[in-house]
C-alpha cells in the first residue's frame, strides 16, 4: 500500500507539473482546485472500468452547474488515505437523496480525479497527516422533458439543480436503470 | 598635608540653559494651543450662533436639545464613518445589553406553523427556559391572544411583549397536553455558546453566536466538555457571528495559540505604531480545527478566525467574511447621550487589514477568503420545505410529518439508530403521499421531504438536541467541509439507500383484504 501511495504521489509532482502546459484544464480540476486551496491533483492509476464502492462512502453532491440542455455535478468522497474509487467513469448513477431515498434520476460520470487537500494551512508536501485524500467525480444529468408535476402541481424540470448539493451519488445496477424501480 | 586651590562652579550653566529652552518650549506650546483654543471657542460660538439663529428665525423650528442632537447627529453622518451613531439613553443600554450579552425577550427561537408557533430552540437560563418551555412545544396562546392573529413574518423570537409575565398556552407533544406556563420578563444573560456536541466519536462541535463578555470562558468550558467526552478535533461554527468585544476575540483565539502570540493589533489615528494583544490563556494549541464561516463572520469572529489561519492553525470553511476591519468606542458626551465613533483599525497577525473599503457583494474587497469555497455556506433549517412548493402542499406535508411523527412517539418507535427510524418514516409516507405527487420523482421528493420533517420533530419532542445535531450535517454543506477537514471519511448520519416501496392503491388495497372479497 505504501509504494502504491509513493507511487500515486509521484504521479501527482509529474501531473501537476506537466498537466497544466501539456493539456487543456478540465472543468473537474478547474473546480477541485476553486474549491479547495492547495489541493494537489493526483493520477488515476485505477482501472477506469472498475466500479469498487466497498471501503468508500458514497460520493456526495458538493457542486452543481446549471445548463442548457444538461446540469453538472461534482461529486466528492474523502479519507485519511486514498482508497479506491466509488464510481468509474462512464458509470450511470442514480441520485439519492438526503434521506436516502433513490431516485428515478440519472446522471453519466464523465470524468474522475484522485486529489490531497491540506487539512490545515500551509501543510508540508511531506507530512501525509497533514493532508487528506479524496475521490472527486463529475457528472452530467440531461434536463427531463416538460409535462411531469411534482408535489406542487409544478413541473419537474423546474427543479433548481443546486437543489441536488447534498445529495448521493450511487452506481447503478445496469446501464439503464428501470423506472419501475420505484414501483409505480 | 597640603591643600589644592577649588575649580570655579559652572555646572550650573547647562542648567539655566536647559531651563530657558523648557520655558520657551512651554511658552511656544501655550502659544499654540491658546490659539487653537481661540479658534475651536470661536468654532463653537459658530456652531451655537447658528443653532440660536436656526431657532430664533427657522419657521419650523425644534427645541434647542433637539437642535444640538441632530447637529451632531449630522457631524457623525458627514464623518463617513458607517458605525458612528449618536446614542440616547435606551440606545446605550441596548448597546451594551448587546456586548455584555443581557438577554432580551423570552428566549425562544421559534417556528412558524399553521396557527401555533413551534419552539425550536429555548436558550438555556432564559425566562422560558425557567418556566419550563421545551423545544417541540406549540404555542397556542400568549396571554389569551391567539398566536395566529399576532405571528408575524419576522423570524426570531417574536413573543417580546410589554408588562412583568406573560402567559403562554402551549401544546406538548405527544399526547396533545395543553399547559399554561407564566413566564416573567426579567434579565437574563444570553450565552454566546448557543450549541454544542459530539458530530461523530471524536469531533466535537461549537456554535459561538457572539463575542459578549464572558465569550471566551463559555467557548472554553464548551471545549473542555466535549474534549472530556472523548472529542479529539473541533469544528468551530462562527457563521452568522457578527462579533462583539474585541478583548474576547483576542482571548478566544488565544484558546487554541501558543501563549504569547500576537492574536491583533490595534492602529489608532496619527499614525502611531499598532499596538499588539496577544494570546494568555493558551489551553489547546495543537487541537486538529477547522473554522466555519460567511459573509456573516465580522469583526471578533474575524479577528479569531484570521489569526487562527495566519498561524497555520486552522482551515477556514465557508464563503468569504464579511470585512469589519475597524474598532469602535463609545465616548460619553453627557447623561443623556453618547457617541459610538470608529477609533481604531485592527490588522492581523500578518499586519494586513481586513476592512472592506468598495463595492458590495461580489465587487467588494476585504474579508477573510475561505480556504475550502462553498458554493453555499447557509445553515438549513431541518424543518423548512423547499420554497418552490405551494402553501397548502407545504402545509399538508407538514401535518402529515407531524401526524406520522405523535404517532411514532406514542408507540415508542426507537430513536437510537438514526438511520433505522429514518427508514421506517420514509417506508410508511411512502403509502402516504398524496395523488398530486403521482409522478416517481415528485413521489420521491414529497417522501425525502416529509422524512426529514418527521424525523426533526421526532427528536425536537423527545430533545435530542445532539442527534438533531448529527441529522443537521446532512442539509448543512459547511459542516460537511469542516468534519471532512477534521475528520476526513466519516460518516456521520449514516444513509440507507432504499428505492420506495410500491404504492398501494385504495382498489388494490381493497382487493388484496379477505374482508372485501365475496
Amino acid at each position: 500500500m505504501m509504494g502504491y501511495r509513493a507511487a500515486l504521489l509521484l504521479g501527482a509532482i509529474v501531473c501537476a507539473a506537466t498537466s497544466a502546459q501539456a493539456q487543456a484544464v478540465s472543468a473537474l480540476d478547474a473546480w477541485l482546485v476553486s474549491r479547495f486551496r492547495g489541493t494537489q491533483l493526483l493520477t488515476d492509476s485505477m482501472p477506469a472500468t472498475a466500479s469498487a464502492a466497498a471501503e468508500s462512502p458514497l460520493p456526495r453532491i458538493e457542486g452543481t452547474r446549471a445548463g442548457r440542455s444538461a446540469d453538472t455535478l461534482y461529486a466528492i468522497h474523502f479519507g485519511t488515505r486514498l482508497g479506491t474509487p466509488a464510481l468509474a467513469v462512464n458509470a450511470v448513477v442514480q441520485l439519492t437523496g438526503p434521506t436516502g431515498t433513490i431516485t428515478p434520476l440519472t446522471a453519466r460520470v464523465i470524468a474522475r480525479r484522485a486529489f490531497r487537500a491540506p487539512r490545515r494551512p500551509g501543510a508540508p508536501s511531506g507530512a501525509d497527516a497533514a493532508w487528506r485524500y479524496g475521490w472527486s467525480y463529475q457528472a452530467v444529468m440531461p434536463r427531463r422533458a416538460k409535462g411531469n408535476s411534482n408535489a406542487n402541481g409544478s413541473v419537474v424540470n423546474a427543479l433548481p439543480v443546486a437543489r441536488y448539493r447534498g445529495w448521493l451519488l450511487l452506481a447503478a445496477p445496469d446501464a439503464k436503470p428501470a423506472r419501475a424501480l420505484l414501483g409505480r | 598635608m597640603t591643600t589644592t586651590p577649588r575649580p570655579r562652579r559652572y555646572w550650573f550653566a547647562p542648567l539655566i540653559a536647559a531651563g530657558l529652552a523648557g520655558a520657551f518650549a512651554l511658552g511656544s506650546w501655550y502659544g499654540g494651543h491658546r490659539v487653537r483654543t481661540l479658534n475651536e471657542w470661536a468654532d463653537a460660538q459658530l456652531l451655537s450662533t447658528a443653532i440660536d439663529s436656526v431657532r430664533a428665525n427657522a419657521i419650523d423650528s425644534l427645541g434647542s436639545d433637539e437642535l444640538i442632537r441632530r447637529a451632531v447627529s449630522g457631524m457623525l453622518r458627514e464623518l463617513q464613518d458607517p458605525y458612528a451613531a449618536l446614542l440616547r439613553p435606551e440606545g446605550f443600554q441596548r448597546y451594551r445589553g448587546t456586548m455584555l450579552g443581557e438577554g432580551q425577550g423570552m428566549g425562544l427561537t421559534l417556528r412558524r406553523e399553521s396557527d401555533a408557533a413551534g419552539v425550536v430552540r429555548v436558550a438555556p437560563g432564559s425566562p422560558a427556559f425557567t418556566a419550563g418551555v421545551r423545544a417541540g412545544d406549540r404555542i397556542v396562546m400568549v396571554d389569551a391572544v391567539a398566536v395566529g392573529e399576532t405571528w408575524t413574518k419576522k423570524p426570531g423570537d417574536s413573543t417580546r411583549t410589554y408588562g412583568d409575565s406573560s402567559v403562554l398556552t402551549l401544546w406538548r407533544a405527544p399526547f396533545g397536553d395543553t399547559l399554561r406556563l407564566t413566564v416573567r420578563h426579567s434579565a437574563w444573560h444570553m450565552p454566546a455558546v448557543t450549541e454544542h456536541g459530539l458530530l461523530a466519536d471524536s469531533v466535537g462541535y461549537v456554535r459561538l453566536s457572539t463575542f459578549t463578555s464572558h465569550a471566551s470562558d463559555e467557548l472554553e468550558e464548551a471545549v473542555e466538555s466535549l474534549l472530556q467526552r472523548g472529542a479529539t478535533s473541533l469544528v468551530l461554527d462562527l457563521r452568522g457571528n457578527t462579533g462583539g468585544l474585541f478583548e474576547e476575540g483576542v482571548k478566544s483565539a488565544g484558546l487554541f495559540l501558543p501563549r504569547g502570540l500576537v492574536v491583533a493589533s490595534l492602529a489608532g489615528r496619527g499614525g502611531a505604531a499598532p499596538q499588539p494583544h496577544s494570546s494568555r490563556n493558551s489551553r489547546w494549541p495543537s487541537l486538529p480545527l477547522a473554522v466555519l464561516v460567511d459573509g456573516n463572520t465580522a469583526s471578533s469572529a474575524e479577528v479569531m478566525a484570521a489569526a487562527l489561519r495566519d498561524y497555520d492553525r486552522a482551515l477556514l470553511v465557508g464563503t468569504t467574511t464579511y470585512g469589519k476591519g475597524v474598532v469602535q468606542r463609545v465616548v460619553t458626551l453627557s447623561k443623556d447621550l453618547s457617541v459610538r465613533l470608529t477609533t481604531a483599525r485592527w490588522l492581523t497577525p500578518k499586519g494586513i487589514s481586513l476592512d472592506r473599503r468598495t463595492g458590495n457583494g461580489a465587487l467588494a474587497t476585504g474579508g477573510l477568503h475561505p480556504d475550502v469555497l462553498l458554493d453555499d455556506a447557509a445553515r438549513r433549517d431541518g424543518f423548512a420545505v423547499p420554497r418552490e412548493w405551494e402553501p397548502l402542499a407545504a402545509a399538508q406535508v407538514m401535518r402529515t410529518a407531524d401526524s406520522l411523527a405523535m404517532f411514532a412517539l406514542r408507540e415508542g418507535w426507537s430513536t437510537t439508530s438514526l438511520a433505522l427510524l429514518e427508514a421506517r418514516l420514509r417506508t410508511t409516507l411512502a403509502q402516504l403521499a398524496p395523488r398530486s405527487a403521482r409522478d416517481p420523482l415528485a413521489r420521491t421528493e414529497w417522501v425525502t421531504v416529509s422524512t426529514r420533517l418527521a424525523l426533526v420533530r421526532v427528536l425536537e419532542v423527545e430533545r435530542e438536541s445532539e442527534a438533531l445535531l448529527r441529522y443537521a450535517v446532512r442539509e448543512d454543506a459547511a459542516l460537511r467541509a469542516g468534519i471532512d477537514v477534521v475528520a476526513p471519511g466519516t460518516e456521520v448520519a449514516r444513509v440507507l439507500p432504499a428505492t420506495l416501496p410500491v404504492a398501494i392503491s385504495r382498489k388494490g388495497l381493497i382487493q388484496s383484504l379477505p374482508l372485501s372479497r365475496p
